[in-house]
């Protein structure tokens, strides 16, 4: 299928100890919470969690995107170069450049009184030394790599012009413009239609199988991380519960959590009258997160150990990291 | 997804900015026609309103202090069809108008409508429209730069000046201008128009700007917080652009939406004059006459000046209409 990215590799993104707080009314939410990740040249790396995990927000911070009120701490290495809380013009020189973000919503992401093509080739014109027409054939070059037809109509038309699988594929072309080392795109199908949403994998199974890139995909859906994603980190109330090889994870799971969001997806073979299997309970208030483990009030494993302490992230199989007081299952 | 695309193309030609050249020219030059034959019945009612609302009023216009014999008040009366009931008195009236004549001054008897309007419309739009451009220009500088600085010192210091200037009422800035500028330091006169003279328009204009431009600043200032915070704003940063790109690009023409929006009708109505204004500084504009003309019930003065206010709105709303259609091209023509 793709060649598996080698370990020895430097790695592209290098994430350790990043944490993002947020200044609220209520007092300060720490959204995301001692993360460590690597995602290497020519890997795709899954992020998945539900909402308020703070899967996209750790990606933010690595972009230098959070709101006013948010800071991060820790660090972020992209090729080797730290870049948390860079300033604004470092940023901007690595932003669209070196690292892309692909946004959720493509009808609202786009400048809506911008044509398609002034918005791409502004990116190629801040970043080098090109002339119009040479910005104007690198973006038709590739419009048509995220197979948009008739990309030439498109290029002077408006974004409200365009239909969202459109948008979206616009989205990617505008990350892809200056061969970035690393895409960052978060929850990129979940605003679109099911035959939509294919259309738009594969566009990055195409990228995965055609350029060295490294793919971070956040999302919430699990369907979207077995079709295309190498390594997988799962993420609950901020922090990574379980980290591995995509097939990992998903054969053997070493998470209650993960083991659960797993068996919430519903099989052809269900019985279509009984209930969703669903994890009981709710997402914790971040604001007030339960002591200990921060799943144990919705575990069905859970032991006295559970209240008392956070379980650290350790290594249960070799290369696949889970966060739980279980003994490893052998 | 071809039917998609097909469905699209459908939708966009109908938006301004997918047509060629000459066919948008000719989609606004309908767009206009047909709001000037809307406007036509508007304007219409708005006569027989005001005809009707001034009438109702009490008193007349030759309820002088000292009595008038009641003899030659009748003699007044029929002379200028008073005594006829009132559809006569506006069939005169909406005829003669229709002919381009508004009528006399019932009060300045060797005065036409149309002889105070032309006189005093030029000095008060002239006043108003300076004082609009100043406002505008200094009221969406300082909003913008209140936004950009957010919460901050400057954005509370800028905050603050502008909501002095718009609760401090012209008629305590405009005499402290005067005093100041005009009798303490001799700088500049402190009345009249002097033919236009650029030093008599300094102190009007500047008294008649200041509100405007604390109201612009905070509309301004709104507009573009609420754009700072969209999400295309967020994909521009990350594209790695430039600060001032993001802003002059991605953020000013969606924040400034509300400022157009605010602009048509203040500019009608700076330039059919302010009565304060006028008084203090001494001026001879329209809006002192349209004031003395509803105290003296003065009808063809007061309907004159109506009309002109009206068609005015009327113009600047289509103006205003037609640049949200070059400030965001989702806003379709054919409305």
């Amino acid at each position: 299928m793709h060649s598996t990215p080698r370990t020895d590799d430097p790695p592209v993104l290098e994430c350790r100890d990043l944490a993002v707080r947020f200044a609220g009314d209520s007092g300060e939410v720490c959204a995301v919470n001692g993360v460590n990740l690597t995602v290497r040249a020519g890997e795709c790396f899954g992020v998945v969690g539900e909402s308020g995990s703070g899967k996209s927000q750790a990606f933010m911070a690595v972009m230098g995107l959070l709101a006013e009120n948010g800071r991060a701490s820790g660090s972020v290495k992209l090729n080797g170069r730290e870049i948390l809380n860079a300033p604004r013009k470092t940023l901007n020189a690595i932003r669209g450049v070196e690292m892309s973000f692909i946004f959720q919503d493509p009808m609202s992401s786009l400048t809506p009184f911008l044509r398609i093509g002034d918005q791409m080739c502004e990116t190629l014109i801040e970043h080098s030394k090109i002339s119009r027409d040479e910005a104007r054939n690198r973006v038709l070059e590739v419009l048509e790599m995220v197979r948009i037809p008739a990309a030439k109509r498109r290029f002077g038309q408006f974004p409200h012009e365009l239909s969202g699988g459109m948008r979206q594929r616009v989205m990617i072309a505008q990350a892809l413009l200056c061969k970035p080392a690393l895409l960052i795109a978060d929850e990129p199908t979940t605003a679109l239609d099911v035959t939509v949403q294919a259309e738009i994998l594969d566009i990055f199974a195409g990228l995965k199988k055609h350029t060295n890139t490294a793919i971070v995909m956040v999302t919430h859906d699990l369907g979207v991380i077995a079709s295309i994603c190498d390594s997988v980190a799962v993420m609950y109330a901020g922090r990574i519960v379980e980290r591995g090889a995509a097939e990992g994870v998903f054969y053997d799971p070493q998470h209650p959590y993960t083991r659960g969001l797993l068996r919430s997806i519903p099989s052809i073979t269900d019985d279509p009258n009984a209930d969703a299997q669903v994890i009981g309970g709710q997402p914790p208030n971040l604001l007030n997160l339960p002591k200990g483990c921060h799943f144990r009030p919705r575990c069905e494993n859970a032991m006295a150990i559970c209240a008392q302490e956070l379980p650290p992230l350790l290594e249960r199989k070799p290369q696949h990291f889970g966060a739980c007081h279980l003994e490893v299952t052998p | 997804m071809c039917f998609m695309a097909a469905k699209c193309g459908a939708v966009s030609s109908n938006a301004l900015f997918h047509l060629k050249g000459r066919d948008a020219g000719r989609v606004m030059l309908k767009l206009i026609a047909r709001r000037l034959m809307v406007a036509i019945p508007t304007v219409f009612i708005i006569i027989v309103l005001s005809f009707l609302i001034i009438k109702m009023a009490p008193g007349g216009p030759f309820d002088a202090e000292a009595e008038i014999d009641p003899e030659i008040l009748a003699n007044l009366e029929r002379a200028y069809y008073l005594d006829r009931p009132i559809w006569e008195q506006f069939w005169r009236y909406f005829t003669n108008l229709l002919q381009g004549d508004f009528g006399q001054s019932f009060i300045f008897r060797d005065r036409s409508v149309a002889d105070i309007i032309i006189q005093g419309f030029p000095v008060s739009a002239q006043i108003g429209l300076w004082a609009i451009f100043i406002g505008a220009f200094g009221g969406i500088a300082l909003g913008i730069i209140a936004a950009l600085r957010k919460n901050s010192f400057v954005d509370y210091g800028v905050m603050t000046v502008a909501m002095t200037g718009i609760a401090v009422p012209t008629f305590v800035t405009a005499p402290t201008m005067a005093l100041v500028f005009g009798l303490y330091l001799g700088l500049l006169p402190i009345s009249g128009w002097g033919g236009g003279a650029l030093p008599n328009m300094i102190l009007p204009i500047a008294a008649l700007a200041l509100p405007k431009i604390g109201v612009i600043a905070r509309i301004t200032r709104g507009g573009m917080l609420e754009v700072l915070r969209a999400n295309y704003v967020r994909t521009a940063r990350s594209k790695g652009l430039r600060e001032s790109i993001v802003i002059w690009r991605h953020t000013l023409r969606a924040g400034l939406t509300p400022v157009v929006s605010y602009l048509g009708p203040a500019i009608a109505g700076v330039m059919t004059g302010s009565v304060v204004i006028e008084q203090i500084f001494g001026l001879p504009g329209i809006g002192r006459s349209f004031v003395e003309g509803a105290v003296n019930r003065d009808y063809p003065v007061v309907m004159g000046i109506t009309i002109l206010y009206a068609t005015l709105i009327i113009i600047m709303n289509l103006i205003v209409d037609l640049s949200y259609r070059l400030l965001d091209p989702r806003v379709e023509m054919s409305k």
